[in-house]
């Protein structure tokens, strides 16, 4: 999957679960905290919307790890290439 | 003043609880009980500490309790629930079996059977730790969510010690942690709920946040945590109130009433509220039945008192990578 479209899928499971993003522009560079007002549980319900839309699961561990829509990204990237290898 | 009586309390059971723990356990137990009772007859103005306590709960509920009866039965408890399971370390295990009675075993094992997990429904009433120490003597896979209870049992503490992808570590939560670390928190009790566990969550944790809801507990609007509906809304779990009351024997009344589902959107803006104070709700009912087991609910300063938490804490920006890809 291309940068662009995993963006844009993030971008939408943001949107999905949290209502006051719907009109903020999302980049790969905005922090999830500071930018988009995303709490603890509002993190978790995206990993959980990601999760459950790739088929994949994220290290507990990473979790913790969490800052820019691009970490999200690149944990995207590394679990949908080892489940494509 | 509530608050540094506890102090005095902690002092004092550090002292006499090396003793109390080699002692027969009826006796112990009796022994915390006149502790209890002589903090009213010896600590000045603690008599109408209680009496006043109980008799504003009793006005702001609505109930005709004897307020020298309750505040003497409340008195007695006071170092009985302080001490936990503490005297249970080093019983033999069918003895410890003996000393719990138990309803609703069916709609914990109903709510298991779900599949989904259980939202162990807690509290800070009664015995509510030996709900926990039940639970694990009796080989149920569960988790604590919250605060690290303090002053626990040698058995508690190894259960607890549990690492890895459902292990207990990462489940401890402070209040003083940041949104990453909460987040990781709550993620690890996602998952497991997710692998058909028992996650322990309290329904009564005063909590500021965004998402925190104004409720009515006890005639006190205060500020709850919606932690325990977020997260049986994003599993599906079944959610399952329990209480465990103590009696004047030291023995256990534990009891598991029946579980009900919260739907998804529960988790939308505003509906939570609904269900913190249904949860809030079934805890009151058990106060107006046995007042004498609210600990310190009666004690509760009002929500400008009391700790807060402080705002989720926000990392300093360090932009990562330069990138043009936007999305609106």
């Amino acid at each position: 999957m291309g940068e662009a479209k995993l963006l844009e899928e993030i971008a939408n499971a943001i949107r999905a679960e949290v209502e006051r993003t719907k009109n903020v522009i999302i980049t790969a560079d905005s922090r999830l905290v500071e930018d988009l007002d995303l709490d603890s549980i509002d993190i978790v319900a995206v990993t959980i919307r990601l999760e459950d839309r790739f088929h994949v699961t994220i290290d507990v561990q990473k979790v913790k790890e969490l800052r820019y829509v691009s970490d999200l990204m690149d944990q995207m990237t590394n679990l949908l290439g080892k489940s494509a290898a | 003043m509530w608050q540094r009586w506890m102090i005095v309390h902690k002092v004092v059971l550090q002292v006499v609880l090396p003793v109390l723990s080699r002692l027969p356990y009826r006796f112990s137990q009796w022994f915390l009980s006149v502790m209890g009772r002589l903090d009213l007859l010896v600590v000045p103005h603690q008599t109408s500490l209680y009496e006043r306590a109980v008799a504003d709960g009793a006005r702001r509920l609505g109930c005709s309790w004897n307020v020298r009866e309750v505040s003497r039965a409340l008195a007695r408890q006071t170092y009985r629930w302080r001490i936990r399971d503490l005297l249970l370390d080093d019983r033999p295990e069918a003895w410890v079996a003996a000393q719990f009675r138990v309803s609703g075993r069916d709609h914990l094992e109903a709510a298991l059977a779900g599949g989904k997990g259980v939202v162990l429904l807690a509290n800070h009433f009664g015995s509510h730790v030996l709900m926990t120490h039940w639970l694990f003597r009796n080989g149920y896979p569960l988790r604590w969510f919250g605060e690290k209870p303090r002053n626990i049992s040698r058995y508690l503490t190894q259960q607890f010690a549990t690492d890895g992808e459902l292990g207990q570590a990462e489940l401890f939560v402070s209040r003083k942690a940041g949104t990453a670390e909460l987040a990781s928190s709550i993620y690890h009790a996602s998952r497991v709920l997710r692998a058909g566990m028992i996650l322990k969550v309290a329904c009564d944790v005063r909590w500021q946040d965004a998402k925190a809801v104004t409720a009515t507990f006890l005639g006190h609007t205060e500020s709850f945590s919606t932690t325990w509906v977020t997260m049986a809304a994003m599993t599906g779990a079944a959610v399952l109130p329990a209480f465990c009351r103590m009696g004047e024997d030291g023995t256990f009344d534990l009891e598991f009433l029946p579980s009900f589902q919260v739907p998804t959107e529960a988790r939308r803006d505003g509906q939570a509220a609904d269900w913190v104070r249904r949860g809030l709700g079934v805890l009151e009912s058990q106060v107006r039945s046995y007042p004498e087991q609210s600990n310190d609910y009666f004690f509760w300063e009002s929500s400008g008192d009391h700790e807060k938490r402080p705002p989720e804490l926000k990392a300093p920006h360090s932009p990562k990578r330069q990138s043009t890809m936007a999305v609106r």
